[in-house]
């Protein structure tokens, strides 16, 4: 599906991520997500997730494949939630890397512009991400996207 | 997932429930799509109780209506560790003590930010807590808890004791804040005669002294504290900006600005980041109201 151009724009920017999946019983999960790579032609977009810190979000995956990818403005509070399904997950790439180090740089510059001090965004992101062992990336097809902005008309379809 | 015995208990991490940063949250409808979103604040209840405020009927409550299970991440402010929290839905409550207490704080954020018509408080929904455990093994440092305060108070109140007039009183008590507890910024308003607003009598640590400055008793964060008898923490000034100029642009957006009124200025550090408001009162009535302010790290850990 067509992806909004603010999505596109905000996903290379310092942006706090969550990802949402479920299990079989339809019990929730959520975690962070780093690294945020929107591919517009295949109606995808890729994101990061550290094996050790995301509890049963990659189980989930392999059980049902359905997933929702919040993607918020830290100096706006602009936000999108993407649905749709986890159609591949795979080890990182050096380009993953790149990215994840690259998405550290932005949100801890963004965070700290809003109140969060710098030690404390550098630790968020390095026990999640530096110290892990194993990274997965996680390619989503988009079903849907919605306006997830705080206020009346969050939940709203785009 | 780490194991049962990793187990915390939920008062050892009360800083997590200060609203200090956001709590990323995920449901799931009865189809099976799962819903992700921030929660400002999680309030805590009890030892196995916490408390998420309903403004708007978002798909978050669609979701627990028909399935009932939440999962929550907390983060300590002080550490950033992180807490995955395990939740059931157990009711929602309209009003008593709770309730009160949610919407005493909702009020006067979004009467500070002339959004009262926005954000109003239509429940509180309460969930049993299933499981709470670290993401990560927490930081070993954590900050020492309250050594010498008894101590600090009793310095504090001699201190006082021995002042022979108001002023100097007033004077000493925001000095002594500052030497004895580390509150930087502080400033006292008094209820003027007619009883309708507050008036700046004294100010410490700040570059103006703000003497003069006033509140309409009832409006925004200080004068909502007053006006309640409650004291009032704001845990993360810079983050309530942005969140207030995102609402305001959306209901712009979307053609309801109408329905804002005007933000009011807050006294004291054009760029504070923390604020606690306490009531002053003898015999039950408001004298004013003591106000300290941070412009470095959140007040987190201020009681």
């Amino acid at each position: 599906m067509l992806l909004p151009d603010d999505l596109l724009r905000m996903a290379d920017t310092g942006v706090i991520v969550i990802v949402g999946t479920r299990d079989a019983d339809g019990l929730p999960e959520v975690s962070r997500g780093w690294g945020v790579r929107v591919l517009p032609e295949c109606g995808a977009l890729e994101i990061c997730v550290s094996s050790h810190v995301c509890g049963r979000t990659l189980d989930n995956l392999a059980n049902n494949q359905q997933i929702a990818v919040t993607i918020t403005s830290p100096s706006s509070y602009r936000s999108f939630q993407v649905k749709g399904r986890a159609i591949e997950t795979r080890s990182i790439a050096p380009l993953d890397l790149e990215l994840i180090t690259r998405h550290q740089r932005a949100f801890t510059d963004e965070v700290v512009a809003v109140g969060m001090p710098e030690p404390s965004a550098v630790r968020l992101f390095s026990i999640e991400m530096e110290d892990a062992p194993e990274i997965t990336n996680i390619r989503v097809l988009v079903e849907s996207v919605f306006n997830q902005t705080p206020g009346p008309g969050a939940g709203s379809r785009l | 997932m780490a194991p049962a015995s990793d187990q915390v208990r939920l008062h050892d991490i009360a800083s997590c429930f200060e609203g200090v940063l956001p709590s990323p949250i995920s449901t799931c409808s009865k189809e099976g799509v799962p819903n992700t979103t921030y929660l400002s604040i999680v309030h805590l209840v009890d030892e196995s109780h916490v408390a998420l405020s309903v403004q708007f009927f978002n798909k978050t409550r669609l979701n627990i209506l028909e399935n009932p299970r939440a999962q929550v991440i907390l983060v300590a402010p002080e550490t950033t560790d992180q807490y995955r929290m395990e939740l059931e839905f157990e009711r929602t409550e309209t009003a008593g003590a709770l309730f009160e207490r949610v919407r005493v704080k909702l009020d006067a954020v979004a009467s500070q930010s002339g959004m009262q018509d926005v954000f109003r408080l239509r429940g509180v929904d309460v969930y049993r807590v299933i499981a709470c455990r670290p993401i990560v093994r927490p930081q070993a440092a954590r900050m020492d808890a309250d050594t010498g305060l008894v101590a600090a108070v009793a310095q504090f109140m001699g201190r006082l004791a021995v002042c022979g007039d108001l002023d100097t009183l007033l004077a000493t008590a925001l000095e002594q804040l500052e030497a004895l507890f580390g509150h930087a910024q502080s400033f006292v308003m008094v209820r003027d005669e007619s009883g309708k607003r507050l008036y700046t009598v004294a100010s410490h640590g700040f570059a103006e002294s703000g003497v003069g400055s006033e509140v309409v008793i009832g409006e925004g964060l200080i004068g909502t504290a007053a006006a309640r008898g409650n004291p009032l923490r704001t845990t993360n000034f810079a983050r309530e900006r942005v969140l207030s100029r995102a609402v305001r642009e959306e209901l712009t957006r979307i053609g309801d600005a109408g329905r804002l009124a005007r933000e009011i200025p807050l006294p004291g550090l054009a760029n504070a980041k923390s604020q606690l408001a306490i009531p002053l009162d003898s015999r039950g009535e408001l004298l004013g109201v003591l106000c300290l302010q941070n412009d470095a790290a959140p007040l987190s850990r201020t009681r």
